[in-house]
């Protein structure tokens, strides 16, 4: 009964925010029926099939959730994903409340570092990927140790046939619990895909990982591989007015940092770089990150770049960390306001392409400009 | 000309940027033709008079939690004399967060426990627990008169005497009787929220609760550290091209 009620009430609640644009319609639904039941997820009407698998860290959660999510789907399952990225408490519970849970083969959440504890108070998942933790809005979170120590907690609790998978490199990860599998960022499989970069190597094979030993066997895996598309904002593409722009979400250092490798794929001659930086509340509102940034690899990668544009509200920030580090900064091209750099000032360059670096509320406001909508 | 600056645990304090404050240093003097040489003091590092008497400028970041405390055993033991020798005979220096609250009295944390601070600055520092909110967001403050004021205070530089940051810190500070602020709070908590001070301004020392990196967007407190390490007027160095900076600067006393 209060089961049904749940759908019911999540059902209403995310029709109406979507048809009056409050929000993106999975925070408000799964927030109400918490606040009713706040034990919603042990419910025992939530389980699907054959289980959850639970992708947490700082980067890449979406990238490897969609990775996961492709694969078992060309392998004939049915599988729920919160693709929108609404990975807090309330948009989990409307994902899964939103969906026929029971038909469901494999539920594959992508979980914010933070949630990710909470939300194994009451769910025992299959498997958990643990992708990495760095830095990223520490005026919400705090520091990563503490982030680490919460995690650590929640796992121990756990049955010990939960698989956790974790990146090789990091020391931290070792020891979380007992059945613990590694993957690492060696690129075989990368050049399978439309991704780049040593980062999304790891993705891949975590994901990989993760899949073969839920019984998919290799060939299908690789087949999958190969007509992976990039997620949202994550080395997207989109056409627009006679230009390619290449989207690859920067909201941390280390994602900055490693887009910035992306740039020796793209020629100086024919790319513009944008980057935009906004510090709206899903941002954080400080944005002394950018000054983690390596400055030599801002130096190395990105001064050669003519063509750079800044914008978003905190584009002043950016100019100047970019000047500090060895840039040089046209004023002209330094403007908040993202329209006008897209309509007016892009325009005049002739290059083909552009390298969109955008931070998160920049990317849907961006992604609003050139497809008309925020996120799928 | 050569600014010597020793900076301190480079590798255990680098949360929210505050790293940056040294690239900025080192930048500003580039570009004016000043040598820097800049030392690093770690865990490993033995300090001694004859270092220290080389020093022009001492810096000290924040840092998580288990490195501070790695950080604490070090700074207590082994080179709390040396930096309060340097301190107390007018070496110049930027303290910024924990390490802030470390040069104090004490340090109460959340759950009661007590760190002895080094004594250095007088005052003290109290986390009211954990079900206080931090004080975290966009900074505007004034610096006091005792820094701008000061002969190697620049005052043609167009940013006034205004201040511009981001905190995010749980202690509240309270300085003592005797002790200056740094800036007094326009908007945001500062020291606690309070009594409207923000930071300590002792002998040459500056200790303060902004980040952003706090030399970002206020190149006139850069390079008041910089002619008052070098011991030179304001007049001492070249003008830079800061419009981008003012910009940035305007745009961040206007933040909510």
């Amino acid at each position: 009964m209060r089961f049904a009620l749940s759908k019911f009430i999540v059902l209403i609640i995310f029709n109406l925010s979507t048809r009056l644009g409050i929000g993106s319609g999975y925070v408000w639904p799964g927030h109400v029926v918490l606040k009713l039941f706040p034990s919603i997820l042990s419910f025992k009407q939530l389980q699907c099939r054959k289980g959850y698998i639970l992708i947490s860290g700082t980067n890449g959660k979406t990238t490897t959730a969609k990775l996961i999510t492709h694969i078992l789907e060309q392998s004939g399952y049915k599988v729920l994903n919160n693709k929108t990225g609404a990975n807090l408490l309330n948009g989990l519970v409307t994902t899964i409340l939103l969906a026929d849970i029971g038909s469901v083969d494999y539920c594959v959440l992508e979980i914010d570092e933070f949630t990710l504890p909470r939300f194994l108070e009451y769910i025992d998942p299959k498997a958990i990927a643990l992708l990495n933790l760095s830095r990223d809005q520490l005026d919400r979170y705090g520091e990563t140790d503490i982030v680490l120590d919460r995690w650590q907690q929640s796992i121990r609790k756990l049955p010990p046939s939960v698989r956790i998978y974790a990146d090789s490199a990091e020391p931290r990860f070792k020891t979380l619990s007992a059945d613990m599998h590694f993957f690492d960022d060696s690129s075989e499989r990368l050049s399978l895909t439309s991704l780049k970069g040593s980062f999304n190597a790891k993705n891949i094979n975590a994901a990989t990982k993760l899949v073969q030993d839920l019984g998919i066997p290799l060939t299908g895996i690789l087949s999958s591989l190969d007509s992976f598309e990039s997620a949202y904002g994550r080395g997207e593409q989109i056409d627009f007015f006679n230009k390619k722009y290449h989207l690859y979400l920067a909201k941390n250092p280390a994602s900055f940092t490693h887009n910035l490798d992306l740039l020796e794929h793209f020629s100086p001659d024919n790319t513009d770089v944008l980057i935009i930086l906004n510090d709206n509340i899903p941002d954080g509102r400080d944005v002394s990150w950018i000054y983690d940034i390596d400055p030599t690899a801002i130096k190395d990668k990105l001064a050669m770049f003519n063509g750079l544009y800044i914008s978003g509200t905190r584009c002043y920030d950016m100019a100047v960390r970019l000047q500090y580090a060895g840039c040089s900064i046209d004023m002209s091209k330094v403007n908040p306001l993202i329209g006008e750099v897209v309509r007016q000032v892009l325009p005049k360059s002739k290059a083909e392409h552009v390298l969109v670096l955008p931070n998160y509320s920049a990317m849907l406001d961006f992604r609003k400009l050139l497809l008309g909508r925020k996120i799928l | 000309m050569k600014l010597r600056i020793g900076y301190f645990y480079k590798d255990l304090l680098n949360l929210y940027g505050d790293n940056g404050n040294v690239e900025i240093l080192v930048s500003r003097c580039k570009k004016r033709n000043i040598d820097v040489d800049v030392y690093e003091v770690g865990l490993e590092t033995k300090l001694n008079k004859f270092f220290m008497s080389g020093i022009d400028l001492v810096f000290m970041g924040g840092g998580p939690d288990s490195s501070q405390k790695e950080m604490y055993k070090d700074l207590t033991t082994s080179k709390a004399s040396f930096l309060r020798d340097y301190i107390i005979s007018g070496g110049v220096s930027l303290f910024v967060c924990g390490s802030y609250q470390l040069l104090g009295h004490y340090y109460k944390s959340a759950d009661g426990s007590t760190l002895q601070g080094l004594g250095i600055f007088d005052l003290s520092t109290e986390h009211p627990g954990n079900s206080a909110a931090r004080c975290v967001g966009n900074v505007v403050c004034t610096m006091s008169s005792t820094i701008t004021g000061d002969p190697s205070f620049p005052h043609e530089s167009g940013f006034g005497g205004s201040l511009v940051g981001f905190e995010n810190h749980g202690g509240r500070t309270n300085l003592g009787t005797k002790s200056s602020e740094f800036a007094v709070i326009r908007r945001g908590f500062g020291n606690n929220g309070k009594d409207g001070t923000e930071g300590i301004h002792f002998m040459n020392s500056i200790g303060t609760y902004l980040h952003g990196p706090v030399l970002s967007k206020n190149p006139h407190l850069a390079d008041f550290l910089i002619a008052k390490s070098l011991e030179l007027p304001a007049s001492g160095l070249a003008k830079l091209d800061d419009g981008l900076i003012l910009n940035a600067h305007n745009i961040a006393l206007d933040l909510n």
